[in-house]
Protein backbone atom coordinates (compact mmCIF):
# COMPACT_ATOMS: atom_id res chain seq x y z
CA UNK A 1 0.00 0.00 0.00
CA UNK A 2 2.88 1.88 1.04
CA UNK A 3 5.17 1.89 -2.61
CA UNK A 4 1.02 2.46 -4.28
CA UNK A 5 0.36 5.72 -2.30
CA UNK A 6 4.30 6.61 -2.82
CA UNK A 7 3.56 6.20 -6.96
CA UNK A 8 0.74 8.72 -6.94
CA UNK A 9 3.11 11.51 -5.15
CA UNK A 10 5.50 11.09 -7.68
CA UNK A 11 2.93 11.13 -10.43
CA UNK A 12 2.84 14.68 -9.30
CA UNK A 13 -0.73 13.99 -7.62
CA UNK A 14 -1.39 16.78 -4.98
CA UNK A 15 -3.86 15.13 -3.75
CA UNK A 16 -2.48 13.19 -0.93
CA UNK A 17 -4.70 14.39 1.33
CA UNK A 18 -7.87 13.49 -0.31
CA UNK A 19 -6.24 9.99 -1.17
CA UNK A 20 -5.38 9.40 2.40
CA UNK A 21 -8.75 9.76 3.30
CA UNK A 22 -10.01 7.49 0.33
CA UNK A 23 -7.81 4.97 1.59
CA UNK A 24 -9.16 5.54 5.23
CA UNK A 25 -12.62 5.41 3.53
CA UNK A 26 -12.20 2.27 2.24
CA UNK A 27 -10.60 -0.08 4.99
CA UNK A 28 -12.60 0.87 6.74
CA UNK A 29 -15.96 -0.49 4.47
CA UNK A 30 -14.04 -3.27 3.68
CA UNK A 31 -13.57 -4.36 7.81
CA UNK A 32 -17.50 -4.71 8.22
CA UNK A 33 -17.49 -7.53 5.63
CA UNK A 34 -19.10 -10.65 7.73
CA UNK A 35 -17.90 -13.05 4.20
CA UNK A 36 -21.24 -14.54 3.97
CA UNK A 37 -20.85 -14.59 0.28
CA UNK A 38 -24.53 -13.64 -0.19
CA UNK A 39 -23.24 -10.34 -2.66
CA UNK A 40 -21.46 -13.05 -4.84
CA UNK A 41 -25.04 -14.82 -4.95
CA UNK A 42 -26.29 -11.52 -5.97
CA UNK A 43 -24.17 -9.78 -8.51
CA UNK A 44 -25.15 -10.25 -11.91
CA UNK A 45 -21.82 -10.52 -13.03
CA UNK A 46 -20.78 -13.00 -10.32
CA UNK A 47 -22.72 -15.77 -12.53
CA UNK A 48 -20.92 -14.66 -15.66
CA UNK A 49 -17.58 -15.00 -13.96
CA UNK A 50 -16.20 -11.74 -14.42
CA UNK A 51 -16.27 -10.11 -10.53
CA UNK A 52 -16.88 -11.15 -7.65
CA UNK A 53 -17.31 -8.71 -4.63
CA UNK A 54 -16.73 -10.66 -1.88
CA UNK A 55 -13.47 -11.78 -2.95
CA UNK A 56 -12.51 -8.01 -3.80
CA UNK A 57 -13.53 -6.97 -0.35
CA UNK A 58 -12.10 -10.27 1.68
CA UNK A 59 -8.63 -8.99 -0.76
CA UNK A 60 -8.87 -5.84 0.52
CA UNK A 61 -8.59 -6.64 4.18
CA UNK A 62 -5.78 -9.15 3.83
CA UNK A 63 -3.59 -7.96 0.94
CA UNK A 64 -2.03 -5.11 -0.33
CA UNK A 65 -3.51 -2.59 -2.27
CA UNK A 66 -1.70 -3.17 -5.36
CA UNK A 67 -2.23 -6.60 -5.76
CA UNK A 68 -6.04 -6.02 -5.37
CA UNK A 69 -5.96 -3.61 -8.30
CA UNK A 70 -4.14 -5.95 -10.83
CA UNK A 71 -6.15 -9.26 -9.55
CA UNK A 72 -9.69 -7.77 -9.65
CA UNK A 73 -10.80 -5.36 -12.06
CA UNK A 74 -12.83 -2.79 -10.48
CA UNK A 75 -14.27 -1.51 -13.65
CA UNK A 76 -15.80 -4.64 -14.61
CA UNK A 77 -18.32 -3.49 -11.95
CA UNK A 78 -21.92 -1.99 -13.08
CA UNK A 79 -22.63 -0.29 -9.71
CA UNK A 80 -25.77 -1.63 -9.83
CA UNK A 81 -26.28 -2.09 -5.88
CA UNK A 82 -27.85 -5.50 -6.08
CA UNK A 83 -25.46 -6.44 -3.15
CA UNK A 84 -26.07 -3.58 -1.15
CA UNK A 85 -30.12 -4.84 -0.75
CA UNK A 86 -29.23 -8.52 0.91
CA UNK A 87 -25.64 -7.41 2.34
CA UNK A 88 -26.19 -7.70 6.34
CA UNK A 89 -23.57 -5.12 6.69
CA UNK A 90 -25.76 -2.32 4.93
CA UNK A 91 -26.83 0.47 6.44
CA UNK A 92 -27.78 4.20 5.24
CA UNK A 93 -24.68 6.36 6.04
CA UNK A 94 -22.25 2.98 7.70
CA UNK A 95 -21.36 -0.46 7.35
CA UNK A 96 -20.20 -1.47 3.97
CA UNK A 97 -21.78 -0.18 0.42
CA UNK A 98 -19.80 -1.65 -2.32
CA UNK A 99 -21.34 0.82 -5.10
CA UNK A 100 -19.43 3.41 -3.22
CA UNK A 101 -16.40 1.53 -2.32
CA UNK A 102 -15.81 0.41 -6.05
CA UNK A 103 -15.99 4.24 -6.51
CA UNK A 104 -14.04 5.06 -3.56
CA UNK A 105 -11.33 2.75 -5.34
CA UNK A 106 -11.81 4.01 -8.77
CA UNK A 107 -11.34 7.82 -7.50
CA UNK A 108 -7.69 6.41 -6.55
CA UNK A 109 -6.52 4.24 -8.93
CA UNK A 110 -7.66 6.36 -11.88
CA UNK A 111 -4.19 7.70 -12.24
CA UNK A 112 -2.45 4.51 -12.11
CA UNK A 113 -0.60 2.85 -15.49
CA UNK A 114 -1.67 -0.54 -15.05
CA UNK A 115 -5.55 0.90 -14.52
CA UNK A 116 -5.12 3.43 -17.68
CA UNK A 117 -4.89 0.13 -20.01
CA UNK A 118 -8.30 -1.07 -18.21
CA UNK A 119 -10.07 1.94 -18.50
CA UNK A 120 -9.30 2.23 -22.41
CA UNK A 121 -10.26 -1.10 -22.83
CA UNK A 122 -13.96 -0.82 -21.16
CA UNK A 123 -14.32 2.77 -23.39
CA UNK A 124 -17.40 2.64 -25.52
CA UNK A 125 -18.67 5.16 -27.96
CA UNK A 126 -14.80 5.64 -28.61
CA UNK A 127 -15.17 7.72 -25.58
CA UNK A 128 -17.21 10.62 -26.80
CA UNK A 129 -18.69 11.02 -23.09
CA UNK A 130 -15.81 11.87 -20.79
CA UNK A 131 -14.52 13.94 -24.01
CA UNK A 132 -17.40 15.91 -24.41
CA UNK A 133 -17.25 16.51 -20.40
CA UNK A 134 -13.62 17.63 -20.50
CA UNK A 135 -14.63 19.99 -22.92
CA UNK A 136 -17.29 21.01 -20.65
CA UNK A 137 -15.45 21.11 -17.74
CA UNK A 138 -13.35 24.15 -18.88
CA UNK A 139 -14.49 27.73 -17.41
CA UNK A 140 -14.80 29.73 -20.64
CA UNK A 141 -16.96 27.24 -22.23
CA UNK A 142 -20.53 27.94 -21.98
CA UNK A 143 -23.35 25.46 -23.21
CA UNK A 144 -25.76 26.47 -25.53
CA UNK A 145 -28.30 23.56 -26.10
CA UNK A 146 -31.77 25.19 -25.23
CA UNK A 147 -32.41 25.91 -29.52
CA UNK A 148 -35.09 23.20 -29.34
CA UNK A 149 -37.53 24.89 -26.85
CA UNK A 150 -37.39 27.86 -29.51
CA UNK A 151 -39.79 25.72 -32.27
CA UNK A 152 -42.29 25.36 -28.93
CA UNK A 153 -44.46 28.00 -28.02
CA UNK A 154 -43.24 26.88 -24.12
CA UNK A 155 -42.98 29.69 -21.46
CA UNK A 156 -39.65 28.92 -19.54
CA UNK A 157 -38.03 31.80 -16.94
CA UNK A 158 -34.52 32.98 -16.52
CA UNK A 159 -35.27 33.81 -12.46
CA UNK A 160 -37.42 31.89 -10.56
CA UNK A 161 -38.44 29.57 -7.35
CA UNK A 162 -38.69 25.86 -9.38
CA UNK A 163 -35.92 24.95 -11.97
CA UNK A 164 -36.07 21.80 -13.93
CA UNK A 165 -32.36 20.46 -14.94
CA UNK A 166 -32.23 19.35 -18.87
CA UNK A 167 -29.14 17.68 -18.39
CA UNK A 168 -27.74 16.23 -21.63
CA UNK A 169 -30.69 15.13 -23.29
CA UNK A 170 -30.10 17.20 -26.44
CA UNK A 171 -26.85 16.30 -26.82
CA UNK A 172 -27.53 12.59 -26.70
CA UNK A 173 -30.41 13.33 -28.96
CA UNK A 174 -27.41 14.41 -31.40
CA UNK A 175 -25.30 11.22 -30.67
CA UNK A 176 -27.83 8.44 -30.80
CA UNK A 177 -29.80 10.01 -33.88
CA UNK A 178 -29.94 6.35 -35.63
CA UNK A 179 -31.92 4.61 -32.92
CA UNK A 180 -35.25 6.34 -33.47
CA UNK A 181 -36.00 7.92 -30.46
CA UNK A 182 -36.73 11.26 -29.76
CA UNK A 183 -34.81 12.22 -26.35
CA UNK A 184 -35.62 15.85 -26.94
CA UNK A 185 -39.65 15.06 -26.08
CA UNK A 186 -38.71 14.56 -22.71
CA UNK A 187 -38.32 18.05 -21.70
CA UNK A 188 -40.81 19.35 -24.01
CA UNK A 189 -43.54 17.26 -22.35
CA UNK A 190 -42.06 17.85 -18.79
CA UNK A 191 -42.09 21.61 -19.31
CA UNK A 192 -45.73 22.12 -21.27
CA UNK A 193 -47.10 20.14 -18.49
CA UNK A 194 -45.70 23.07 -16.10
CA UNK A 195 -46.95 25.35 -17.97
CA UNK A 196 -50.55 23.85 -18.21
CA UNK A 197 -50.48 23.97 -13.95
CA UNK A 198 -49.29 27.33 -14.04
CA UNK A 199 -45.82 27.21 -13.01
CA UNK A 200 -43.24 28.57 -15.44
CA UNK A 201 -39.88 26.33 -15.04
CA UNK A 202 -36.24 28.08 -15.01
CA UNK A 203 -34.39 26.75 -17.72
CA UNK A 204 -30.95 27.47 -17.89
CA UNK A 205 -28.00 26.26 -19.64
CA UNK A 206 -26.72 24.15 -17.33
CA UNK A 207 -23.22 21.99 -17.72
CA UNK A 208 -23.14 18.13 -17.35
CA UNK A 209 -24.69 16.93 -14.16
CA UNK A 210 -21.43 15.27 -13.74
CA UNK A 211 -22.27 11.52 -13.15
CA UNK A 212 -20.40 9.66 -15.80
CA UNK A 213 -17.47 11.14 -15.64
CA UNK A 214 -17.31 10.35 -11.55
CA UNK A 215 -18.68 6.88 -11.49
CA UNK A 216 -17.21 5.51 -14.97
CA UNK A 217 -14.20 7.30 -14.45
CA UNK A 218 -13.63 8.29 -10.57
CA UNK A 219 -12.52 12.04 -11.91
CA UNK A 220 -13.60 13.76 -9.07
CA UNK A 221 -12.02 17.25 -10.09
CA UNK A 222 -14.13 17.57 -13.37
CA UNK A 223 -17.16 16.96 -11.09
CA UNK A 224 -16.79 19.15 -8.21
CA UNK A 225 -15.72 21.86 -10.84
CA UNK A 226 -19.71 20.61 -12.58
CA UNK A 227 -21.62 20.80 -9.75
CA UNK A 228 -20.01 24.11 -8.13
CA UNK A 229 -20.50 25.84 -11.80
CA UNK A 230 -24.85 23.91 -11.76
CA UNK A 231 -25.22 24.99 -7.96
CA UNK A 232 -23.75 28.48 -8.31
CA UNK A 233 -26.00 29.32 -11.79
CA UNK A 234 -29.17 28.08 -9.94
CA UNK A 235 -28.08 30.00 -6.71
CA UNK A 236 -28.11 33.19 -8.74
CA UNK A 237 -31.50 32.95 -10.46
CA UNK A 238 -32.71 32.08 -6.95
CA UNK A 239 -33.56 28.59 -7.21
CA UNK A 240 -35.20 26.83 -4.83
CA UNK A 241 -36.74 23.45 -5.61
CA UNK A 242 -34.93 21.67 -8.59
CA UNK A 243 -37.14 18.96 -10.86
CA UNK A 244 -34.76 16.57 -12.88
CA UNK A 245 -35.86 14.51 -15.35
CA UNK A 246 -33.66 11.61 -15.19
CA UNK A 247 -32.74 8.87 -13.07
CA UNK A 248 -28.96 9.55 -12.72
CA UNK A 249 -29.53 13.59 -12.85
CA UNK A 250 -31.84 12.77 -9.62
CA UNK A 251 -29.16 11.05 -8.17
CA UNK A 252 -26.23 13.35 -8.42
CA UNK A 253 -28.63 16.23 -7.37
CA UNK A 254 -29.95 14.39 -4.41
CA UNK A 255 -27.34 12.61 -2.92
CA UNK A 256 -23.57 13.58 -4.38
CA UNK A 257 -23.96 17.60 -4.54
CA UNK A 258 -24.98 17.91 -1.18
CA UNK A 259 -21.28 16.12 -0.44
CA UNK A 260 -19.48 18.40 -2.36
CA UNK A 261 -20.77 21.49 -2.08
CA UNK A 262 -20.74 23.36 0.81
CA UNK A 263 -23.75 25.13 1.23
CA UNK A 264 -26.58 23.31 -0.46
CA UNK A 265 -30.32 24.00 -0.02
CA UNK A 266 -32.05 22.82 -2.79
CA UNK A 267 -35.51 20.64 -2.87
CA UNK A 268 -34.76 18.07 -5.58
CA UNK A 269 -37.58 16.16 -6.58
CA UNK A 270 -38.20 13.62 -9.62
CA UNK A 271 -40.64 14.76 -12.23
CA UNK A 272 -43.08 12.22 -11.05
CA UNK A 273 -42.54 13.03 -7.15
CA UNK A 274 -43.50 16.55 -8.55
CA UNK A 275 -46.32 15.76 -10.70
CA UNK A 276 -47.98 13.21 -7.72
CA UNK A 277 -47.42 16.00 -5.11
CA UNK A 278 -48.67 19.54 -7.43
CA UNK A 279 -51.80 16.80 -9.14
CA UNK A 280 -51.01 17.76 -12.33
CA UNK A 281 -52.18 14.87 -14.01
CA UNK A 282 -55.27 14.87 -12.21
CA UNK A 283 -56.23 18.08 -13.57
CA UNK A 284 -55.31 16.99 -17.99
CA UNK A 285 -58.06 15.32 -19.62
CA UNK A 286 -56.63 12.58 -21.79
CA UNK A 287 -58.12 12.58 -25.45
CA UNK A 288 -59.04 9.24 -25.84
CA UNK A 289 -58.88 6.03 -23.57
CA UNK A 290 -57.48 3.24 -26.07
CA UNK A 291 -56.26 -0.09 -23.73
CA UNK A 292 -52.67 0.26 -23.20
CA UNK A 293 -50.62 -2.76 -21.43
CA UNK A 294 -47.44 -1.48 -19.88
CA UNK A 295 -44.78 -2.43 -17.97
CA UNK A 296 -42.22 -0.49 -15.80
CA UNK A 297 -38.29 -1.12 -15.30
CA UNK A 298 -36.73 0.38 -12.24
CA UNK A 299 -33.48 1.50 -12.53
CA UNK A 300 -30.91 1.69 -10.56
CA UNK A 301 -29.86 5.43 -9.97
CA UNK A 302 -33.73 5.91 -8.85
CA UNK A 303 -34.14 2.38 -7.34
CA UNK A 304 -31.27 0.79 -4.74
CA UNK A 305 -28.92 3.90 -4.72
CA UNK A 306 -31.08 6.89 -5.37
CA UNK A 307 -33.75 6.76 -1.83
CA UNK A 308 -35.70 3.61 -3.14
CA UNK A 309 -38.31 6.18 -5.58
CA UNK A 310 -40.16 3.06 -6.71
CA UNK A 311 -43.88 3.99 -6.28
CA UNK A 312 -44.32 7.56 -7.81
CA UNK A 313 -43.89 6.74 -11.26
CA UNK A 314 -46.07 3.64 -10.52
CA UNK A 315 -48.73 5.57 -9.03
CA UNK A 316 -48.11 8.23 -12.03
CA UNK A 317 -48.33 5.37 -14.82
CA UNK A 318 -51.69 4.05 -12.79
CA UNK A 319 -52.87 7.74 -13.29
CA UNK A 320 -52.93 7.77 -17.29
CA UNK A 321 -56.58 6.46 -18.21
CA UNK A 322 -56.93 2.72 -20.28
CA UNK A 323 -53.18 1.87 -19.04
CA UNK A 324 -53.21 -1.52 -17.26
CA UNK A 325 -49.44 -1.89 -15.64
CA UNK A 326 -48.73 -5.25 -15.64
CA UNK A 327 -45.58 -5.94 -13.02
CA UNK A 328 -42.47 -7.99 -13.99
CA UNK A 329 -40.90 -10.97 -12.32
CA UNK A 330 -38.12 -8.64 -10.85
CA UNK A 331 -39.49 -5.74 -9.62
CA UNK A 332 -38.21 -3.05 -6.74
CA UNK A 333 -35.39 -3.90 -4.63
CA UNK A 334 -34.83 -6.82 -7.12
CA UNK A 335 -35.04 -5.18 -10.00
CA UNK A 336 -32.58 -6.60 -12.61
CA UNK A 337 -29.63 -4.66 -14.44
CA UNK A 338 -30.19 -3.25 -17.93
CA UNK A 339 -26.74 -3.95 -18.06
CA UNK A 340 -24.14 -1.06 -19.22
CA UNK A 341 -24.05 1.69 -16.87
CA UNK A 342 -22.01 5.07 -17.20
CA UNK A 343 -21.31 4.29 -20.92
CA UNK A 344 -19.16 2.08 -20.05
CA UNK A 345 -18.43 -1.69 -20.47
CA UNK A 346 -20.84 -2.72 -23.87
CA UNK A 347 -19.76 -6.33 -24.28
CA UNK A 348 -21.25 -9.35 -24.98
CA UNK A 349 -21.72 -10.10 -21.20
CA UNK A 350 -23.94 -7.14 -20.42
CA UNK A 351 -25.64 -7.73 -23.80
CA UNK A 352 -26.84 -11.38 -22.00
CA UNK A 353 -28.00 -9.34 -18.88
CA UNK A 354 -30.31 -6.59 -21.56
CA UNK A 355 -31.31 -9.45 -23.18
CA UNK A 356 -32.74 -12.08 -19.57
CA UNK A 357 -34.73 -8.16 -19.08
CA UNK A 358 -36.24 -7.48 -22.29
CA UNK A 359 -37.50 -11.04 -22.35
CA UNK A 360 -39.16 -10.84 -19.10
CA UNK A 361 -40.14 -7.35 -20.15
CA UNK A 362 -41.83 -9.55 -23.44
CA UNK A 363 -43.03 -12.40 -21.11
CA UNK A 364 -45.35 -10.14 -19.23
CA UNK A 365 -47.04 -9.53 -22.65
CA UNK A 366 -46.74 -5.65 -22.77
CA UNK A 367 -46.48 -3.50 -25.65
CA UNK A 368 -44.53 -0.49 -23.91
CA UNK A 369 -41.86 -1.18 -21.64
CA UNK A 370 -41.37 2.26 -19.26
CA UNK A 371 -37.95 3.66 -18.40
CA UNK A 372 -37.31 6.58 -15.94
CA UNK A 373 -33.34 6.42 -17.17
CA UNK A 374 -32.39 7.47 -20.65
CA UNK A 375 -29.23 5.15 -19.92
CA UNK A 376 -31.89 2.20 -19.92
CA UNK A 377 -33.40 3.37 -23.00
CA UNK A 378 -30.70 3.55 -25.43
CA UNK A 379 -29.30 0.49 -23.97
CA UNK A 380 -32.75 -1.44 -24.47
CA UNK A 381 -33.25 0.31 -27.68
CA UNK A 382 -29.76 -0.70 -28.99
CA UNK A 383 -30.83 -3.77 -28.08
CA UNK A 384 -34.18 -3.97 -29.54
CA UNK A 385 -32.69 -2.45 -32.99
CA UNK A 386 -29.66 -4.53 -33.40
CA UNK A 387 -29.41 -6.49 -36.72
CA UNK A 388 -28.80 -10.36 -36.09
CA UNK A 389 -29.32 -13.44 -37.97
CA UNK A 390 -31.76 -14.29 -34.86
CA UNK A 391 -35.23 -14.86 -36.44
CA UNK A 392 -36.68 -14.50 -32.73
CA UNK A 393 -34.86 -11.25 -31.86
CA UNK A 394 -35.80 -9.97 -35.10
CA UNK A 395 -39.25 -9.75 -33.94
CA UNK A 396 -38.80 -8.39 -30.85
CA UNK A 397 -39.10 -4.83 -32.79
CA UNK A 398 -42.55 -5.96 -33.01
CA UNK A 399 -43.76 -7.04 -29.60
CA UNK A 400 -42.39 -4.54 -27.52
CA UNK A 401 -41.44 -0.93 -27.41
CA UNK A 402 -39.21 1.10 -24.71
CA UNK A 403 -40.07 4.50 -23.86
CA UNK A 404 -39.54 7.07 -21.63
CA UNK A 405 -42.16 7.83 -19.17
CA UNK A 406 -42.44 11.28 -19.78
CA UNK A 407 -42.30 10.94 -23.48
CA UNK A 408 -44.89 7.83 -23.09
CA UNK A 409 -47.39 11.00 -21.71
CA UNK A 410 -46.01 13.52 -24.35
CA UNK A 411 -47.42 11.13 -27.01
CA UNK A 412 -50.38 10.59 -25.42
CA UNK A 413 -51.63 14.07 -24.84
CA UNK A 414 -50.37 14.74 -28.29
CA UNK A 415 -47.93 17.16 -26.98
CA UNK A 416 -44.96 16.34 -29.11
CA UNK B 1 31.42 38.96 -12.30
CA UNK B 2 28.67 35.96 -12.22
CA UNK B 3 26.06 38.55 -10.84
CA UNK B 4 26.58 40.71 -13.91
CA UNK B 5 26.34 37.76 -16.24
CA UNK B 6 23.23 37.05 -14.44
CA UNK B 7 21.74 40.39 -14.97
CA UNK B 8 22.63 39.96 -18.94
CA UNK B 9 21.03 36.84 -19.42
CA UNK B 10 18.13 38.22 -17.70
CA UNK B 11 18.00 41.11 -20.11
CA UNK B 12 18.44 38.48 -23.09
CA UNK B 13 14.90 37.08 -21.83
CA UNK B 14 13.31 39.64 -21.56
CA UNK B 15 13.94 41.01 -25.20
CA UNK B 16 13.13 37.82 -26.29
CA UNK B 17 9.63 37.87 -24.67
CA UNK B 18 9.18 41.13 -25.81
CA UNK B 19 10.18 40.40 -29.47
CA UNK B 20 7.86 37.24 -28.80
CA UNK B 21 4.84 39.48 -28.08
CA UNK B 22 5.69 41.84 -30.96
CA UNK B 23 5.26 38.57 -33.34
CA UNK B 24 2.50 37.28 -31.30
CA UNK B 25 -0.13 38.00 -34.19
CA UNK B 26 -2.81 34.80 -33.60
CA UNK B 27 -1.60 32.04 -35.95
CA UNK B 28 -4.37 29.57 -35.43
CA UNK B 29 -3.76 25.79 -35.22
CA UNK B 30 -6.16 24.13 -38.54
CA UNK B 31 -6.47 20.16 -38.97
CA UNK B 32 -8.07 18.90 -42.25
CA UNK B 33 -9.01 15.37 -42.58
CA UNK B 34 -8.36 14.71 -46.63
CA UNK B 35 -9.92 11.34 -48.30
CA UNK B 36 -7.16 9.42 -50.40
CA UNK B 37 -9.13 10.03 -53.80
CA UNK B 38 -10.19 12.81 -54.06
CA UNK B 39 -9.49 15.85 -51.88
CA UNK B 40 -5.72 14.77 -51.22
CA UNK B 41 -5.13 14.70 -54.74
CA UNK B 42 -7.07 17.78 -54.98
CA UNK B 43 -4.36 19.11 -52.54
CA UNK B 44 -1.41 17.68 -54.07
CA UNK B 45 -2.27 19.50 -57.39
CA UNK B 46 -2.36 22.83 -55.39
CA UNK B 47 1.32 22.06 -54.53
CA UNK B 48 2.33 20.62 -57.98
CA UNK B 49 0.70 23.80 -59.74
CA UNK B 50 2.32 26.19 -56.76
CA UNK B 51 -0.93 27.95 -55.86
CA UNK B 52 -0.42 29.66 -52.23
CA UNK B 53 -1.93 28.46 -49.12
CA UNK B 54 -1.91 29.77 -45.75
CA UNK B 55 0.76 27.33 -44.10
CA UNK B 56 -1.70 26.93 -40.97
CA UNK B 57 -2.90 23.57 -41.77
CA UNK B 58 -2.22 20.19 -41.23
CA UNK B 59 -3.49 17.28 -43.24
CA UNK B 60 -4.33 13.99 -42.23
CA UNK B 61 -4.90 11.68 -45.57
CA UNK B 62 -7.98 9.12 -44.59
CA UNK B 63 -8.96 6.00 -47.29
CA UNK B 64 -12.29 7.70 -47.13
CA UNK B 65 -13.75 10.72 -45.61
CA UNK B 66 -16.37 8.65 -43.09
CA UNK B 67 -13.42 6.99 -41.65
CA UNK B 68 -13.32 10.74 -39.79
CA UNK B 69 -15.42 9.71 -36.42
CA UNK B 70 -16.96 12.31 -34.99
CA UNK B 71 -14.63 11.60 -31.74
CA UNK B 72 -11.47 12.70 -34.00
CA UNK B 73 -13.17 16.12 -33.91
CA UNK B 74 -13.89 16.41 -30.57
CA UNK B 75 -10.54 15.23 -29.60
CA UNK B 76 -8.86 17.83 -32.03
CA UNK B 77 -10.91 20.52 -30.49
CA UNK B 78 -9.59 18.83 -26.70
CA UNK B 79 -6.36 19.13 -27.52
CA UNK B 80 -6.75 23.09 -28.64
CA UNK B 81 -7.36 23.14 -32.34
CA UNK B 82 -8.63 26.30 -33.68
CA UNK B 83 -10.52 25.24 -36.22
CA UNK B 84 -11.12 21.40 -38.22
CA UNK B 85 -11.75 20.97 -41.89
CA UNK B 86 -13.23 17.28 -43.51
CA UNK B 87 -12.88 17.41 -47.33
CA UNK B 88 -14.25 14.67 -49.24
CA UNK B 89 -15.87 13.87 -52.51
CA UNK B 90 -18.76 15.34 -54.63
CA UNK B 91 -21.74 13.97 -54.22
CA UNK B 92 -21.64 10.69 -56.34
CA UNK B 93 -18.01 10.54 -56.79
CA UNK B 94 -17.23 8.45 -53.83
CA UNK B 95 -14.69 5.73 -54.56
CA UNK B 96 -16.98 3.50 -52.24
CA UNK B 97 -19.92 4.42 -53.70
CA UNK B 98 -22.09 6.27 -50.26
CA UNK B 99 -19.28 6.85 -48.60
CA UNK B 100 -19.75 10.72 -48.32
CA UNK B 101 -23.23 10.72 -47.68
CA UNK B 102 -22.69 8.64 -44.39
CA UNK B 103 -20.15 10.92 -43.96
CA UNK B 104 -22.53 14.26 -44.21
CA UNK B 105 -25.29 12.64 -41.93
CA UNK B 106 -22.74 11.99 -38.97
CA UNK B 107 -21.77 15.82 -39.28
CA UNK B 108 -24.87 17.21 -39.43
CA UNK B 109 -25.52 15.82 -36.13
CA UNK B 110 -22.04 16.48 -34.91
CA UNK B 111 -22.16 20.01 -35.73
CA UNK B 112 -25.31 20.65 -33.98
CA UNK B 113 -23.48 18.95 -30.53
CA UNK B 114 -20.51 21.28 -31.11
CA UNK B 115 -22.67 24.09 -31.25
CA UNK B 116 -24.47 22.39 -28.01
CA UNK B 117 -21.11 22.09 -26.06
CA UNK B 118 -20.35 26.22 -26.35
CA UNK B 119 -18.21 25.80 -29.53
CA UNK B 120 -18.60 28.10 -32.38
CA UNK B 121 -20.08 25.82 -35.23
CA UNK B 122 -18.45 27.22 -37.78
CA UNK B 123 -15.18 26.22 -36.36
CA UNK B 124 -15.89 22.83 -38.21
CA UNK B 125 -16.75 22.72 -41.80
CA UNK B 126 -17.77 20.16 -44.31
CA UNK B 127 -16.42 20.45 -48.10
CA UNK B 128 -16.04 18.39 -50.84
CA UNK B 129 -13.54 19.40 -53.58
CA UNK B 130 -12.14 16.50 -56.08
CA UNK B 131 -9.19 15.60 -57.63
CA UNK B 132 -8.58 18.23 -60.73
CA UNK B 133 -9.87 21.37 -58.13
CA UNK B 134 -6.58 22.41 -57.27
CA UNK B 135 -7.20 25.91 -57.41
CA UNK B 136 -10.66 25.74 -54.94
CA UNK B 137 -8.41 23.64 -52.28
CA UNK B 138 -6.00 26.82 -51.95
CA UNK B 139 -9.32 29.20 -52.05
CA UNK B 140 -11.02 27.22 -49.39
CA UNK B 141 -8.18 27.12 -46.96
CA UNK B 142 -7.15 30.83 -46.97
CA UNK B 143 -11.29 31.35 -46.62
CA UNK B 144 -11.41 29.26 -43.96
CA UNK B 145 -8.12 30.44 -42.05
CA UNK B 146 -9.44 33.95 -42.57
CA UNK B 147 -12.66 32.81 -40.82
CA UNK B 148 -11.11 30.78 -37.95
CA UNK B 149 -8.90 34.29 -37.53
CA UNK B 150 -12.21 36.29 -37.27
CA UNK B 151 -13.23 33.64 -34.16
CA UNK B 152 -9.91 34.20 -32.38
CA UNK B 153 -8.44 31.44 -30.05
CA UNK B 154 -10.33 28.83 -29.09
CA UNK B 155 -11.31 28.65 -25.41
CA UNK B 156 -9.81 25.83 -24.37
CA UNK B 157 -6.56 25.85 -23.06
CA UNK B 158 -3.73 24.57 -25.35
CA UNK B 159 -1.29 21.70 -24.84
CA UNK B 160 2.32 22.58 -25.22
CA UNK B 161 3.28 21.59 -29.00
CA UNK B 162 0.30 20.25 -30.22
CA UNK B 163 1.57 18.47 -33.53
CA UNK B 164 4.05 16.89 -31.31
CA UNK B 165 2.07 15.06 -29.54
CA UNK B 166 0.90 12.21 -31.90
CA UNK B 167 4.52 11.58 -32.14
CA UNK B 168 5.26 10.96 -28.48
CA UNK B 169 2.05 8.39 -28.72
CA UNK B 170 3.89 6.41 -31.40
CA UNK B 171 7.20 6.03 -29.51
CA UNK B 172 5.09 4.43 -26.71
Amino acid sequence: MASYINNEIKGGNSSFKILEQNIKNIISMANYCFACNRCVNVCPLSHLDIFFPRMLVGDLIYSSFGEVLTNHNIWNCLTCGQCTIYCPMTQENDGIRIPELILELRKISRNNEIQIDRITRCETHNEIFPLISKMMANEAIIPNKLEFLDEKALKTAESGEIAYFIGCLPLMEEIFYNLGFNYNNIPITIISLLNEANIVPVVLNEKCCGHDILWGKGNIETFKKFAEYNTQLYKDAGVKTVIVGCAEGYRTWKYDYPKIVDDFDFKVFHFSEFFLKEKILEHVKFPYNSKIKVTYHDSCRMGRLGGKLYNSPRELIKQIPGVELIEMENIKDDANCCGVSTFTNCNEFTHFLRQNRINEAVNTGADYLIVTCPKCLTHFNCYINEPSLNKEHNELRNKIKVVDLASFIGKLLMLV
Amino acid sequence: MQWIMKLFNLGGLILLKIKKKVKSEFEPNILVFCCNWCSYAGADLAGVSRFQYPPNIRIIRVMCSSRVDPTFVLRAFNNGIDGVLIIGCHMGDCHYMKGFEYTQVRMVHLKNLIRYIGIEADRFQLHSISASEGKQFSELIKDFTKKIIEFGELKIPKKSGIFELEYNCTKK
